[in-house]
């Protein structure tokens, strides 16, 4: 049993993959800050009381383990040059790109701590730090590529073919813009500095590895080695460069719901690095209910276990996420009744809909279930839907194919009795065959061919049977053989008789001579080939019996 | 429910001319019929790109966001989307996406709780600059996959490439999607007829694509001391001048430093800007894997 950590304690220690008492909550509070003091989220980005008293709700209103001094990659690019245009319900844009419009690279410098609004936003750290002691604080820094983007826009992409040194400069430059603000937030009290980079969810891991990874591991050196600790912030699709980052010696990495948490996870830990994440900030935290947030909560915990790891959404809370649904998650970490009753909840409503899908698939024909999204809306499921297209022809009206889009609710029962987790999926017969991954043409037909077999085999098992004719060596069982035989032959079926007199044979099938001649019919069914089952499985089969 | 409104998508990096086009389209009788909703989308110096928008009369809105994150930007789109839907008002919605979108993230923005079935995507068309496309699709993810899911690929700016360069894009592309219809074009001007015959597919496996880096076209760099053999290094150019879609740096031969830049399968070589004593340059291949591109110029190394 470990003993209750204070929040500090648990963000420190499951940062260090080391065991805590329970998973920390870190919401990323910023802008949305701005909603639960009723102000524009321009106002709260430049004031220091706003962003202290922001920290202060998150913590008392969301019982947060760990909380941004604010959320706004914008502040160093402003400071160097880029022009904002800034919003009532979004942090600023960075509408102009000093180096593509004519500034030398040269020309920029590293920001000093108190220019524009750094100064007000290192205040409200250290205010912060000194309110929060027992609560882990983060500093939000752009990281050296991102900067480097709003420095000289998409141009960049070009220049890693037209002018590499340049490329190369420009993050040169970022990396010490990236470690000096590292350094300011440490000075101001911060315990977790995260490098906040997401356009590196646009580039490959070769160019990761190029033009980010040599630039990015001394910060997160130099992050250590002032004694706080790091993060790897990313969000969109940037599975492919999760090993990358790790690599960058960062002590944690935070993703958003485009990764899947359990290759994150098995990366990370494999590289003892903590990991992060991932709750849906659109869907279900700003569009869903509070039940909705504690499920997608439940789902995160659950796919993540406890090492390592920290209960987060993925990138900056949006302006008018309704509080409530926030304020219901904690409860999911530290309460586990509760969180059985979300659980138990979900049975519910899916129990309540389900089908008896027992008998499925004993349908003359085979029959191939599409589970998607909507084969007209999602690319993956448009080409698995196609694949089945073009190959069911090809069985000459024995495969019978339907697609259920889980926008209408009967797909979704029927896809929850299935128990379909994921989308698309092809079942056969109700048997799930391929998950979220488009069979090639040869390998769907052999899976649709091995049930065909599988079903002529059993209709050709269940035809087989035989009747043990029970009675005395009379004539009236000698009339009951022929017409046994003669029905069986009329029908052509693969049916044996076999004549039993014995006295005591007959009463071993609860027969008695008196009740003579009498039939016991028996079917056979196949019950496997080509293994040897355990004596469990065979015990199981004959319960059946 | 009423009818799904429908949308036409225009992708396409930075600088292909998807404002052009945009402005282009509003000028086509199918579409300037139509009471239109502008959606605009880019990264960079948006609010001009807004105003080079033609468009008095049309529901404009901007998405623009410093975040440029896909996830960040969801949000404003849900909020966009529904606000079209809601108004009552529009007969088609026109998309502009940043040059850095992710097609399959912004189809799937029409499917969040309240928008799906109100939207249904009539087109996504492609537009790619012949000069700066293969230089940044062996890079930008977004590139590839924005050609990979459209219904049409309209090349722009063929101008700026000769014929060669332009055949060879087209076979890059048709690799990249071969279902796609493409068209060439100046100035963004394409006619109604190739706009009206596209039908949405659904794209690509986004999913699978997003996930690797773009594999049939490759970079790599050469950097430091290495001296080439210029014989040897000039066999390399031509046994691979069909895969070599860019090449262009400096390279220190026996003889010295100089400058070489290829483009489709013909290659230029004059002395260097600067005095240089270092190989620096980067090649771009198609069709050939990184590892093979990279053997191919270690042979020609002394």
């Amino acid at each position: 049993m470990t003993l209750q950590m204070t929040s500090l304690e648990r963000v420190t220690k499951a940062i260090k993959c080391d065991s805590v008492d329970r998973v920390p909550w870190v919401p990323f509070v910023g802008c949305h800050a701005g909603a639960l003091q009723g102000v524009t989220a321009t106002e709260y980005l430049q004031s220091s009381d706003l962003i202290v008293e922001g920290a202060k709700l998150a913590v008392e209103r969301y019982k947060a383990d760990g909380v941004p001094v604010t959320f706004d990659l914008q502040m160093e690019a402003e400071v160097m040059g880029c022009r904002l245009e800034w919003a009532d319900d979004n942090p600023p844009a960075v509408v102009s790109h000093p180096l593509g419009n004519g500034t030398k690279l040269e020309d920029l410098r590293v920001p000093r701590a108190d220019e524009g609004r750094i100064g007000l936003t290192l205040e409200a750290a250290r205010r912060i730090r000194k309110n929060q002691p027992d609560v882990a604080v983060y500093g939000l820094i752009t990281g050296p590529f991102t900067l480097a983007l709003h420095l000289l826009g998409t141009d960049i992409f070009m220049k890693m073919f037209d002018n590499r040194e340049y490329v190369n400069k420009l993050m040169e430059f970022c990396r010490d813009v990236a470690t000096a603000m590292a350094g300011y937030y440490i000075e101001a009290g911060c315990d977790v500095i995260a490098l906040v980079d997401p356009m590196t969810s646009q580039i490959g891991p070769d160019q990761f590895r190029e033009f980010v990874r040599p630039f990015m591991t001394p910060v997160f050196e130099s992050i250590r080695e002032k004694g706080a600790l790091s993060s790897f912030f990313v969000c969109g699709h940037a599975e492919q460069n999760i090993p990358e980052m790790c690599a960058c010696k960062c002590d944690n990495v935070s993703v958003d719901e485009n990764i899947p948490l359990d290759f994150v996870r098995e990366t990370c830990l494999a590289n003892n690095v903590s990991f992060g994440g991932n709750l849906q900030l659109t869907s279900v935290l700003l569009l869903g209910k509070p039940v909705d947030a504690q499920k997608n909560a439940i789902a995160c915990l659950e796919v993540a276990g406890e090492k390592g790891f920290l209960l987060a959404p993925g990138c900056d809370l949006p302006y008018a996420t309704p509080p409530e649904n926030l304020e219901a998650i904690p409860l999911m970490i530290t309460d586990p009744y509760q969180r059985d009753i979300v659980k138990a909840m979900v049975v519910e409503s899916d129990g309540g809909d389900k089908l008896d899908l027992q008998e499925y698939g004993q349908f003359r024909k085979v029959v191939v279930d599409i589970i998607t999204l909507d084969s007209e809306a999602c690319a993956p499921c448009q080409y698995m839907v196609d694949a089945v297209r073009k190959v069911a022809p090809q069985f000459e009206g024995i495969v019978e194919w339907r697609e259920h889009k889980i926008k209408y609710k009967e797909s979704l029962v029927f896809m929850t009795s299935l128990m379909v987790h994921n989308v698309p999926t092809i079942c056969i017969d109700g048997q799930i065959k391929f998950v979220s991954r488009i069979p090639p043409r040869d390998e769907l037909i052999a899976a649709i061919q091995e049930r065909i077999n599988e079903k002529f085999r059993m209709k050709i098992q269940r035809r087989r049977g035989e009747f043990y004719l029970l009675g005395a060596d009379n004539e009236a069982t000698a009339r009951y053989r022929e017409r046994l035989e003669k029905a069986i032959a009329e029908l052509g079926s693969d049916t044996r008789v076999t004549t039993i007199s014995d006295e005591q044979s007959i009463a071993s099938f609860g027969v008695a001579m008196v009740q003579t001649p009498a039939v016991v019919m028996a079917t056979y069914r196949l019950k496997s080939t080509c293994t040897t089952p355990d004596i469990a499985v065979i015990k199981e089969w004959i319960k059946d019996m | 429910m009423a009818e799904a409104i429908p949308v036409i998508l225009l992708t396409g990096y930075l600088g292909s001319g998807k404002t052009t086009l945009l402005n282009h389209l509003l000028g086509l009788p199918a579409i300037a019929s139509q009471r239109l909703a502008l959606i605009i989308n880019e990264f960079g110096p948006l609010g001009v790109d807004g105003k080079m928008v033609d468009s008095p009369g049309h529901a404009k809105y901007e998405i623009n966001k410093g975040s440029v994150f896909c996830v960040c930007t969801k949000t404003q789109f849900v909020k966009v989307l529904k606000e079209i839907a809601d108004s009552d008002s529009c007969d088609l919605v026109l998309l502009e996406a940043t040059g850095i979108a992710e097609t399959a993230d912004l189809e799937s923005f029409f499917d969040e709780p309240g928008l799906a079935g109100r939207f249904a995507l009539q087109a996504n068309l492609c537009l790619v600059d012949p000069v700066s496309f293969v230089k940044v699709a062996a890079f930008l993810k977004a590139a590839t996959n924005q050609a990979a899911a459209a219904d049409g690929i309209v090349i722009n700016k063929t101008d700026l490439a000769d014929s060669d360069e332009l055949k060879k894009l087209q076979e890059v592309l048709r690799g990249i999607n071969p279902r796609a219809a493409i068209t060439t074009t100046q100035y963004g001007v394409i006619s109604e007829e190739f706009l009206l015959s596209l039908r949405h597919e659904g794209g690509v496996d986004a999913g699978r694509m997003r996930s690797e880096a773009p594999s049939n076209i490759v970079a790599v760099a050469f950097e430091g001391g290495e001296v080439f053999d210029k014989e040897l290094f000039d066999a390399v150019l031509r046994e691979h001048a069909e895969r070599i879609l860019r090449l262009k740096g400096n390279i220190k031969f026996g003889l010295g430093v100089r400058f070489v830049e290829m483009v489709s399968g013909q290659a230029i070589d004059k002395a260097p800007k600067a005095d240089l004593d270092e190989t620096s340059f980067v090649v771009i291949g198609y069709g050939i894997s990184k590892q093979q591109l990279h053997d191919a110029f270690c042979g020609a190394m002394i």
